[in-house]
Formats: structure tokens, sequence, C-alpha cells
């Protein structure tokens, strides 16, 4: 491993919680780089600041400080007492042992031993730590403090669980989505078959991902998004007519909504639980014109033939005497019948059957012929109602047409659909604890990759994520969180959880992410590229700083990605 | 009369050496100075300097008229001079060995009645540049505060340009001996920056 600077030397830790290093003169470092140390019997120990410490020899030069004047004393005391009575600190959670470029690399399971040198982690170290091999990665950014050096992710690996992108407003969330989706569409148009392609169905609340993106970043105005991108291997999907570069319209009728899709609907406040039993009720007596049925009037002669089977119904039928007569409370049938008038005065749901079945079946023919999908819901987007209800009956139908897709292939690879990831923002309405047990986010959560189906979930309050889905979830990006109940909910269970809170808590409010998870060796704490106008997934964060080509494939100098293996 | 002073008690730790009458500018506290002579040339620091009469059991009169100053009444009574001293005691802080020289204590005493000469510059600045013989001052029984400062600000002298360095890194060498008495690091280095 090439010579590095040394900033200090151990004097103190544990492999459980963290090894204290204590800085040389003049020396710093901050939270969230990394730090390598020789480990005795070969190879190096990788870890990352997660505290800087400034600590005394002894309690007198902190009990008496030195007077604060600028006369010659006690400016003179002052500079003897640091490095020496007072001295700066650091805590380094170990992570890995790493041995050099194509060396193994494992858990860190040794620590150095007392006074060993610690350098700054040079690049070397990390190609080691995140070696995609001759796997297609994606560059993530910078770490903190080695502006450069790159992080490189295994692009398969990220997506083949369940991803996560958590922060709160404002710091940088949709444009990071937006990185990622955008390089994994940009390699999955390299792949040489469709079943190859991995594609993303995107639930776009605000019109980001589409053609183009609000930009709230240095220089303001309009970025490019996906199908300006890529227009042969991105299809948009509004809800709205009339939008310019859209492949199709998603309308939905009344006869398309079943009771379970208005499940998810119960966390919103627009329908109570009795609300949506009766939903199931009036769908199992009446069949598929149920909604049309009870947001008549008055019940119709079919609604209440099927009511009353037994055909003694009275003379005069009200809707409070029909729920009765169900087994409703007329006030949740009222409830119910308020809610789905709320859908009706939208465009997105209208009367009798809309196209819906012929747009999913063209949706799910899309992605799986290897091109990603962006159901774009414009004005919509604002209503989280029509939003949950949209994204939950696409997923729902999209989903049924994967586990089938997989099911019939009967393990046969060849015949597998390829790789889906759903894309939901405001995740936590969606695998909310109460329930996500009933959702089909929570379902494709936890049965993982089973049927080639994971999710990347943008959210801002991961402590009202179901703790089973969250746990599901194998690579989380953490932009800035305020709320500890939100840290907590990410980092729990993870070694080294306390050192991590710490540098959560630090991040700054933009363009700043802990990465950590099932696709990366450690956690890194990274500075993604900016969204410049000319921002291509090719260029790669070595290129724009004039860098060298790197010593790994991790990502070639040629771009974004290392090579394929066919 | 020479006024070069010999080595009149001699220990490991310390020495005292007399001026052979009495001198009026003798050693400067905490000046480094070197004994020659010897398997080894000895290092110290002068802790101590005293002049008054030989014997102890003739105490000197004061004597002069008004308005006369000292040396009016030394060049008055010119048989003063013969009967007084000046002792000089000096802290051992380091010997030559070869081209090294160590900041230690000397394996063996100073010769009786060996000179005691003024430490040439390149001496005290390989005796000091480390910082090291700063500990030897500061277990001495015969340093205090002020002793150590003078030490310091007189090494100081010699790195010239590159003494405040030096300082600052004699400074640190103290605060780690000192750690436990930040009172008594404080005085020293506010002697230090005087």
């Amino acid at each position: 491993m090439s010579a590095a600077e040394q900033i200090g030397v151990v004097v103190g830790g544990s492999l459980t919680k963290s090894l204290e290093v204590r800085l040389d003169p003049g020396k710093a470092a901050g939270l969230g780089e990394y730090l390598m140390a020789p480990l005795d019997g070969g190879g190096e120990l990788l870890g990352m600041v997660t505290d800087v410490l400034l600590r005394a020899a002894e309690s007198g030069p902190t009990s008496w400080p030195p007077p604060a004047g600028d006369d010659a004393a006690s400016s003179l005391l002052r500079e003897v007492l640091l490095d020496t009575g007072v001295y700066t600190a650091v805590d380094v959670n170990p992570y890995l042992e790493v041995h050099g470029a194509g060396g193994e690399t494992a858990r860190a399971r040794r620590l150095p031993r007392h006074f060993a040198p610690v350098m700054r982690a040079n690049q070397e170290a990390l190609n080691a730590a995140f070696d995609t091999g001759e796997r297609t990665a994606i560059a993530l950014g910078a770490p903190l403090g080695m502006s450069d050096v790159e992080v490189c992710v295994d692009i398969e690996k990220l997506f083949e669980r369940s991803a996560g992108i958590f922060g709160k407003s404002g710091t940088g969330k949709t444009v990071l989505a937006m990185m990622v989706l955008d390089a994994m569409v940009a390699n999955s148009a390299a792949a040489a078959t469709n079943r190859d392609r991995t594609v993303a169905l995107i639930f776009d609340m605000h019109n980001d991902y589409g053609w183009g993106m609000k930009f709230q970043g240095d220089g303001g105005g309009e970025r490019r998004s996906l199908k300006q991108r890529h227009p042969g291997d991105v299809a948009v999907y509004p809800l709205e007519d009339n939008v310019a570069h859209s492949d199709g319209r998603v309308v939905i009728g009344t006869r398309d909504i079943e009771p379970d899709d208005l499940d998810v609907l119960q966390g919103t406040g627009n329908f109570t639980e009795p609300a949506l039993q009766a939903a199931h009720e009036c769908a199992q007596r009446i069949g598929r014109d149920w909604i049309d049925e009870i947001l008549a009037d008055e019940p119709s002669p079919n609604a209440v033939r099927r009511a009353w089977k037994d055909g003694n119904e009275p003379d005069e039928v009200s809707w409070a005497a029909f729920a009765t007569r169900i087994g409703a409370h007329p006030g949740s049938f009222d409830n119910l019948r308020r809610g789905l008038r709320r859908f009706m005065r939208s465009n997105v749901v209208q009367g009798g059957a809309g196209q819906f079945t012929s747009t999913i079946e063209h949706i799910v023919q899309t992605l799986q012929g290897g091109k990603s999908v962006v159901i774009q819901f414009g004005r919509h987007g604002s209503d989280m109602t029509t939003y949950m209800l949209v994204a939950n009956m696409l997923s729902r139908r999209i989903w049924d047409a994967y586990r089938d897709a997989m099911e019939r292939s009967e393990g046969d690879r060849a015949k597998e659909p390829n790789r889906l990831v759903i894309v939901i923002e405001e995740a936590h309405k969606f695998v909310d604890k109460a329930i996500a047990g009933q959702t089909i986010f929570g379902q494709i959560a936890r049965e993982l990759r089973k049927y080639n189906v994971t999710l990347l979930v943008i959210d801002q309050r991961p402590s009202q994520i179901d703790a089973e889905v969250l746990s599901q979830i194998g690579t989380k990006f953490c932009l800035q969180l305020d709320s500890e109940a939100d840290v907590e909910a990410l980092i729990g269970g993870i070694s080294g959880r306390a050192g991590l809170r710490q540098v959560i808590a630090s991040l700054e409010s933009k363009q700043q992410a802990l990465v950590f998870g099932h696709a990366l060796a450690m956690p890194v704490v990274i500075r993604p590229p900016d969204l410049t106008r000319d921002y291509a997934p090719g260029a790669s964060l070595r290129q724009r700083l004039g860098a060298e080509t790197r010593t790994t494939s991790a990502a070639s100098p040629a771009g974004l990605f290392g090579p394929r293996v066919t | 009369m020479s006024d070069t002073p010999r080595v009149v008690e001699a220990g490991l730790r310390s020495y005292q050496c007399a001026y052979e009458g009495y001198c009026e500018s003798p050693f400067s506290l905490g000046q480094i100075v070197a004994v020659r002579e010897g398997p080894w040339p000895i290092l110290g620091v002068v802790a101590d300097a005293a002049s008054g009469p030989e014997d102890p059991t003739r105490p000197l009169q004061a004597r002069g008229g008004a308005g006369q100053t000292a040396a009016d009444v030394m060049a008055a009574n010119p048989e003063i001079r013969l009967l007084l001293r000046t002792h000089v005691t000096v802290v051992a802080c380091g010997y030559v060995e070869g081209e090294t020289v160590r900041a230690l204590l000397p394996p063996t005493p100073p010769p009786l009645l060996a000179r005691v000469e003024q430490a040439t510059t390149a001496e005290t600045v390989r005796l000091a540049s480390d910082g090291a013989f700063i500990a030897l001052l500061v277990r001495s029984p015969l340093c205090d505060d002020s002793v150590i400062a003078a030490a310091i600000r007189s090494a100081a002298r010699a790195f010239e340009a590159g003494s405040r360095d030096f300082t600052v890194r004699a400074g640190k060498e103290l605060a780690r001996l000192l750690k436990a008495e930040p009172s008594r690091l404080t005085n020293i280095i506010r002697g230090v920056a005087v």
C-alpha cells in the first residue's frame, strides 16, 4: 500500500465501539473521513471518524486554563499546552481489514496495537474496500474531506434489495434519487438483453423524474430529467391530459377500483376502518359497479335487489337503510361515499371502466421490455390520497404481473422477468406501522427479491415506517435528519451506531449523505457530484478533477461505469 | 586574579565553583556552563551565585561613607576584596561523550579545581535542542521556577532565529513534566516569556 501521511497514533479503543486516535500536532481529521492503521501480521484497518474529541492529559489545564490575553506569556502558555496538556483525538469506528489492491477485504476482527501510526486513507485503500471487481459501478461521490477520492457502489448490488433515500425536506433527496436512477437507466441501456435490464417504476409526485426537474440548488432553473436524458429508455405516463412528451395516460375507471386498493388510504384519514369494511361488503354484494352504484343519489333497484336477496326490501330504501342492511354503520357508509366523491371530483378517476387495464398491460410490457416508467402526477401530486391510490393500484397489479411471470418461469432464469425497482415518495404513508401489513409495498419490502421487484423509498420520516419494512431496506442513503427518532430508526441495530448518529447529526443541510448497508462494505459519508446543467452519468468525479487514471476497475476513466460482464 | 572559577565541591548532580576572590559579574542565573577537564566535559546550569566573606566567622562590615558607591568603598579599602569570595552553584544537566551530548547526569563528578567556563553556542544547542535537559532541572531540589525559566531563556539565545521555536518546544517538554502542576508551569512560562 502506498505511503500516506501520518496524522496520529492509536492510543486506545475497542473493536465493538471505537478506536481512539490521538492526532499529531497540527493535524486534523473531520467526521466521516476514513483513516487507516497497520495491523500486526499485515493488512490495514480501515475506519471512519465518528467523533472529534478535545482531551486533557490532566485536569490542570482545563481547570486552570491559560489567560486569554495577547501578551507574550499568555500566548506562549497556550501554545505550550496545545498538543501536550490538551490535545485533539478522534474516535474511529473500525470497519474493515484491507490487504491492498486485489487483496482480501474482511470485516474488522482485529485492532492495531497501541501507538500504531494512523494515516488518512488513500484511494488505494478505498478501492480495496469498495472494490466492485468486474461489475458495473456507480460513482456516489467523494468521501468527506477527500475530494480527490471517489467511492463507487456496485449497481446490481444496490438494487438487488430495496434501498431508501432519507432526509428532511430540502436536503437533496430528489436530486440524489435522480442521479442514482439516471445511472441505473444508463447502465440498463447498455445491457445486452431486456432480461438484463433493471427498470424503475417511478411514482413522480412533483414532476421531477420525467422531462425536466425544478432545480433548487446553485444556479436554480431546470435540469434535464430521465426522459430527456434517455428518451428511448424511459416512458412517461401522466395523470393529466395533454401533457407533452408522454407515452400514454393513466385514467382510472370506477370499475377498476377494488376495495383492497382503498385499504392503503386509511392512514390518510379520508376513510375510516369501518368505511373500508363497508366498501368490501358493497363490492361483494353489488359487484364491479359498486362505486357507481353507491355514488348515486338513491339506491338503485339493482343495489336494493342485491342487498335484499330474499325479496323483502321495504318500499322506500334510503342509503342509511341500505347500509344497515349490509351490516355497516350509516355514518361509516357516508364516510365511504364522501371519500369516493372526492376522487370523482378529480380527473384521475372517471365513472365506469377506464382504460386502466390496457394501461397496466402497456406499462408492464414497457417495463419488461427494458424501459423505465415514470407515472407523473402533475397537479395531482399535492393530493396525497390520489397519489397513494394510484401508486397502490398500479403497484399491486404490476406486482401481480411480475409474480405471475416469476412463477411461470419455474426457476428458469432466462424466463424470469427483469428486475423492477418501484420508486415511491412519502414512503412512510404507504408502509406506516399501522398499515404496512396491508399494503403491497410492505409485501414487496418483506419478500425482497423473490419476485425480482424491490423498492426505492424516498422519505423524510423513516421513524414512521414499519420497523420490519425498514429492516428489509438493504442500502440506505441518509441525508440530514433532525429528529432523533428518525435517526435511530435508520441506524438501530448497526454496530457502531453511536458514532454513526454523530455523523448523521453533523451532515450539512445539502449535498451530504451517509450511505450504508447491503451494497457497501462500510458506511461512507459522501458529497454527491453537482447536478450541473451538463451533468452526465458518464462524467465521473475524477474526470472532472482532471485526476489520473484509476488503478482499479471500480469506475473506469471512460465513464461512470466499469466494464460489464456479459 | 583569574576570572575563571574553579570547582571546589563536586557531586554527580551538582557542584560548586568559586572565583579566586570577589567577582562582581559572575555567571548569571540559568547560564549554561561547561567543565571541560576530566574524562568527559560536563554541562550544567547555574542555579545560584553568592558572594561573601571567605571566613563566615568574620562578617563583612557595612563600610563606606554617605554618597560612596560600592566601587568607591572597594577602591578605598583594597584589602577587603582579598577576604571575599564568590561561589556559584551549578546543577549538572548533561555531558559530552565523543561527539554526542547526552542530557543525563554525568557518570562521574567534575574534577575538583577544574575550570568552569561558559558553554559554547554549539554545546548549548546540542544540549538543549530536544528539551530533555529540562527534566534534570525540574527534578533538582536546587532549581526553583526562576532557575528553570532563566535556563530556558539562556538556551533560547543560542538558537538565534529559532529561539521562539525552541522556547515552545522546551515549554511543551515542561508541560509534559509538570502536567499535574499547572500553576508551577504557568509561573515558569511567565518567567520564560519575559
